[in-house]
């Protein structure tokens, strides 16, 4: 219940957010974000700045150098623009936070399986790719040339791609010996 | 490729959220019976690796940079729905975990990148399979890639016609068609040659990897 009128609240407030094209009522909204993210405030509020600095900050650079070349600067735009990534995105991580992707998927045990599954692998190559970046990093002096950099991103493909193969038999052959495929209770499933 | 938050009128996002639950439903349907003992475990690996591999950003001359999407790979090893679905679960994922995509740009971006990019790789894939196998699973996983970048390209750029105040000052994504294009199309057909080659290596290691588990299954 309380997951649900979360949700709820949220999709109502990112399409009041996206809908509203006052700046004032935006900064109004960006403050009750923060507010409502509590002790999280620091944290969530710079996840969300450093998850859209990139693109936004090249989109609204390259929007002001084009104005600014046709003599306007586009201040409302720009403050409309940041406002409304940043609020949506905190908005965003604030509710991931809260909610549960297992309670909601909770209608679907064998969907849910696939995304325990994945979850859970997720932590394992996130952790190999950290390590292979470290690794690539040892190994340079300096900032790697283009053909370095593609040369590293495949090797990393080529390592992920391997732990994938050898996990997915692992898993495959711990599955079925433990007769997980054989849970009565999975009958009951929607099939077409 | 993604399109973040707030770059997305409610006029494209609202009816995307319709076509996209649309497009859920018609895959769940038959989703079940085609999860089989051998391809959940598969199919979760490889949607986990499409997810870190994501995160492997490759740059491009121009301070641009492009990362890897799956969206070939996972059509050919597994089909258009359950590489519809689990390309879905990965833009969820991304948009909630890293920001990378937002709620309001979840269905676009799902619809554009993953809806379009399975759509292709299989036309592509099956038309050209029994010619060469190799070429085949190259063409998919670069058409898979280009064709929605394309598609973002043409949603981003009628963003300033679509919602504009009276003064024509954009209020959501500010530049049209004659940017959004080349500045899209371009590095993504260069990535394209990344995910062609990518297909037709998992594809690959996932079909000797497969032949292994199955006999392994049957001898155990």
């Amino acid at each position: 219940m309380r997951d649900r009128l979360l949700a709820v609240i949220y999709l109502a407030s990112v399409l009041a957010v996206s809908m509203n094209q006052d700046v004032s009522v935006l900064g109004v909204f960006c403050a009750l974000v923060l507010l409502a993210c509590g002790r999280q405030i620091t944290r969530l509020a710079r996840r969300a700045l450093l998850a859209t600095a990139f693109f936004t900050g090249l989109v609204s650079l390259a929007w002001l150098a084009t104005s600014l070349l046709e003599g306007t600067v586009p201040v409302m735009g720009l403050i409309r623009l940041n406002l409304r990534v940043f609020t949506l995105t905190t908005m965003t991580f604030l509710v991931a936070s809260r909610l549960d992707i297992l309670q909601i998927t909770a209608f679907w045990p064998r969907f849910r399986t696939l995304i325990v599954l994945i979850l859970a692998q997720i932590g394992v190559f996130r952790r190999l790719l950290g390590n292979l970046r470290l690794a690539a990093k040892s190994r340079t002096w300096r900032r790697p040339a283009l053909k370095d950099s593609l040369g590293m991103g495949a090797a990393t493909g080529v390592a992920i791609l391997r732990r994938a193969e050898y996990a997915a038999e692992q898993m495959t052959q711990g599955m079925i010996s433990r007769g997980f495929f054989l849970d009565p209770d999975r009958k009951s499933e929607p099939r077409s | 490729m993604h399109i973040p938050d707030g770059f997305i009128t409610p006029k494209v996002y609202l009816p995307a959220w319709g076509i996209a639950v649309l497009a859920w439903w018609i895959c769940l349907r038959r989703t079940g019976s085609l999860l089989d003992p051998l391809v959940i475990p598969r199919l979760a690996v490889t949607t986990s690796a499409a997810f870190v591999l994501s995160l492997v950003t490759i740059p491009l001359p121009g301070g641009s940079s492009v990362h890897l999407t799956f969206v070939g790979l996972l059509t050919v090893l597994f089909g258009w729905r359950l590489a519809f679905m689990a390309l879905s679960l990965v833009f969820v994922l991304q948009a909630f975990l890293l920001g990378d995509g937002g709620i309001t740009t979840l269905p676009v971006n799902i619809l554009a990148i993953a809806g379009s990019g399975v759509i292709v790789a299989t036309l592509v894939f099956h038309l050209l399979r029994r010619l060469h196998l190799n070429l085949a699973l190259f063409l998919a996983g670069w058409t898979a890639v280009v064709i929605p970048s394309f598609l973002i390209a043409l949603i981003l750029g009628l963003q300033p016609t679509l919602a504009h105040d009276a003064s024509g000052t954009p209020l959501f994504f500010p530049f049209g068609l004659r940017v959004t294009l080349p500045a899209l199309i371009l590095p993504h057909m260069i990535l394209g040659i990344g995910e062609g080659m990518l297909a037709v290596m998992g594809w690959r290691f996932f079909q000797a990897g497969s032949r292994r588990s199955i006999k392994g299954a049957i001898d155990a």
